[in-house]
């Protein structure tokens, strides 16, 4: 069952209070008998020393005297009080009226503190009883008897004890009850004028709209305890909306790419059919279409490569794979256009290490590395391709000239679309898809790949994979 | 007409500017943002048909440097931006109008065509002078009822001068808006081409339209 904080709040406190409540009045329930039973018993004690000061020996005779007391109590039909009274041998010397011939309890004790405890009286009543063991007087020059000793037990009822202390449970019960209720709705009032916050801020978050990212929640009176929540979420909804920027700068992006070369194909087509032409426009035109349907290829080649890897849905292989044939096999695509450019390319290949990676991932980021390379290098410039082997690690590093790219820039090349001048300036070939991919692609084969702007327009991307694939290869 | 194109990516700039050509305007091509501005302060353009991501200077800051100079050309925007508030964007900043990528070749000469009335404060596709008639939607010229049939440049030059009609127009700016970059230079070009024109536009005995101010330049109208 799921509760609300308001009822959370007020249950648990409510039960407290009547806990609280409960125990105080107990408390006070037994303090009040304990003293009215005292008092009882102080009573009952008295009016037995009283009584028993009327005794007197007059000889081996027990006088009793008792002739100048109210003895009413004692004869009463209702509601009586008892005396019996014993010699030392256990014969009654006296029996009330109203014990009709029944005995006490003997009750044997001290005149100064005499003990009194519950008894059932014999008419069935609940009641008190007090007794002691003392010597009365002696009347007159005869001596008493050597047993002199007397006992005498008084007993009385205790309802009228009984019921005060009854009217005083209910009392206390009545009071218990109403100021449980009473407290009960004063917190009903406090929790719900302290929950005024959250609630607030729960119909805040409640109206925030689906598609306004950028709202963020405004809880100016929310109290500190709160502020931490609010501050994450706001933080949480900036990270939301920031991904979703991302995500739609990134689609825009996608689309320019994929609109500027199919607006190419169909102008050119476009133009070609307008009027009847010789064969060799034809050609011009279909050679045309062709460019742009290669570079187009690219893009979304680079595009699906990259939402490949963005899912995880990439086999990474472990093979054993030699780096230089990997990396010469690399260049052999773009050795023509290095020549078209006159640039002039330095190996420095490095003693073959045991590489155990994905042959055709590393294959596609290296090849990517030396077109980006190859492309950006200014017209007659050099390029450097050097490889380094250690125990752990193997290093591929590629250097060219004529870069335009300060070290402030050189950080951006892996953000996709990112390119040098705000513009394209030649679709497909460079479309700013190739080293983000290369980025992830190095990722998934645990590696790691840095580009920087070095003295003198120089640009080097150096790319690091493991030896060994890592243990959880793909993600 | 003269038309500047401003489009980066070559293809399209190759193509859109042969279309253009074939239709019979002057068209001169930039393949970034600064050639685009130093083509448009040097030549008199009627059109510009401008892309917004391009290199050095992009599209939307070369449309408001063409407009603080209040440079007459009307710009048609050609671009891969779809969104509504590029369009908005760019409308606002003094674009005439607004094309996106991918385009129908027809739509662009459609629209470059409504862009050139426009300048020319012409809403009816059909010029009258006279007993002429130009249908600049089919590049057709009637007169008196009869077509004349014409070069693509014979009617480059007559579409002007009709635009201009009663108005004396002179050689150089027939140059400048029926002439591109490429074309060769000549002294007499022109004139022989206004020649042709008249000797087509006169067929049939009909009377002189194109009238020369001698030291000045043409006048298209009834003789006076």
């Amino acid at each position: 069952m799921r509760w609300s904080l308001r009822a959370r709040l007020i249950r648990s406190t409510t039960l407290a209070t009547a806990v609280v409540l409960l125990a105080a009045g107990l408390l006070l329930y037994l303090l009040v008998r304990d003293g009215l039973v005292d008092q009882f018993d102080r009573a009952l004690a008295d009016k037995a020393r009283l009584l028993a000061s009327a005794l007197e020996w007059e000889g081996s005779e027990l006088d009793l005297n008792f002739d100048e007391f109210d003895l009413h109590e004692f004869e009463r039909s209702d509601r009586p009080a008892y005396l019996q009274i014993w010699l030392a041998d256990g014969a009654v010397a006296f029996r009330s009226p109203s014990l009709a011939g029944a005995d006490l309890e003997r009750l044997a004790g001290s005149l100064d503190a005499p003990p009194c405890r519950p008894v059932i009286l014999p008419d069935g009543r609940p009641g008190r009883a007090a007794g002691f063991t003392m010597t009365p007087k002696t009347e007159g020059s005869s001596p008493p008897p050597d047993a002199a000793a007397v006992t005498l037990v008084l007993a009385r009822g205790t309802a009228s004890v009984d019921a005060v202390l009854a009217q005083l449970a209910v009392l206390l019960v009545a009071v218990g009850l109403v100021a449980v209720a009473l407290s009960a709705g004063v917190l009903w009032l406090a929790v719900r004028r302290g929950l005024r916050p959250v609630e607030g801020l729960a119909n805040r978050i409640a109206g925030l709209r689906q598609q306004d990212l950028a709202a963020r929640v405004q809880a100016p009176d929310a109290p500190t305890e709160l502020l931490p929540v609010v501050d994450r979420l706001n933080d949480l909804l900036e990270r939301i909306e920031n991904a979703f920027q991302r995500e739609r700068a990134f689609s825009a992006d996608v689309a320019h790419e994929l609109r500027t070369p199919l607006a190419g194909l169909r102008t050119t087509m476009d133009v070609a059919l307008m009027q009847p032409r010789a064969d060799a426009d034809y050609e011009e035109a279909l050679r045309g279409c062709l460019r742009i349907t290669l570079q187009l290829q690219t893009v979304v080649e680079h595009l699906l490569s990259l939402a490949r890897l963005d899912a995880g849905q990439v086999e990474v292989a472990a093979e054993a794979v030699c780096l230089a044939d990997l990396v010469r096999d690399a260049w052999q695509p773009l050795a023509a256009s290095a020549d078209a450019r006159r640039l002039h390319v330095r190996w420095a290949l490095g003693e073959e290490g045991a590489v155990v990676t994905d042959l055709s991932l590393l294959g596609l980021a290296v090849r990517n590395v030396f077109e980006n390379a190859v492309v950006h290098a200014d017209e007659g410039g050099s390029v450097a391709i050097e490889t380094v082997s250690d125990e752990n690690e193997t290093t591929v590093r590629v250097t060219n000239s004529g870069s335009r790219l300060s070290p402030q820039q050189a950080d951006h090349v892996f953000e996709r679309f990112w390119r040098g001048d705000t513009a394209r300036t030649d679709v497909g070939v460079h479309c700013g898809l190739g080293l983000p991919l290369v980025k992830e692609v190095v990722t998934v084969l645990g590696g790691a790949v840095t580009a920087r702007s070095l003295e003198g327009g120089e640009f080097q991307m150096t790319l690091t994979i493991p030896n060994a694939p890592p243990r959880a290869a793909s993600p | 007409m003269k038309i500047l194109l401003i489009e980066d990516y070559e293809p399209i700039r190759t193509s859109v500017a042969k279309g253009l050509r074939e239709a019979g305007y002057a068209v001169d091509a930039a393949a970034d943002g600064e050639e685009g501005l130093w083509y448009a302060r040097s030549g008199d353009y009627d059109v510009i048909v401008l892309d917004l991501m391009l290199p050095k200077v992009d599209g939307l800051t070369v449309l408001k440097r063409l407009r603080k100079h209040e440079n007459p050309a009307t710009v048609l925007i050609l671009t891969a931006k779809d969104t509504v508030d590029d369009r908005v964007k760019g409308l606002d900043l003094g674009a005439d109008d607004y094309l996106v990528k991918p385009f129908a070749f027809e739509e662009l000469l459609a629209r470059v065509r409504a862009l050139v009335r426009r300048k020319y404060d012409a809403h009816a596709p059909a010029i009258r002078v006279a007993d002429l008639e130009i249908d600049t939607g089919t590049r057709t010229v009637r007169r008196a009822g009869r077509t004349v049939g014409v070069t693509a440049r014979e009617y480059a030059i007559l579409e002007f001068l009709a635009a201009r009609a009663g108005r004396v127009v002179t050689r150089t700016e027939i140059w400048e808006h029926v002439y591109d970059f490429n074309a060769e230079p000549g002294s007499n070009v022109i004139d022989v081409t206004i020649g042709h024109l008249r000797k087509r536009l006169e067929r049939g005995g009909r009377p002189r339209l194109i009238h020369t101010r001698r030291g000045l330049g043409y006048v298209l109208g009834e003789s006076e």
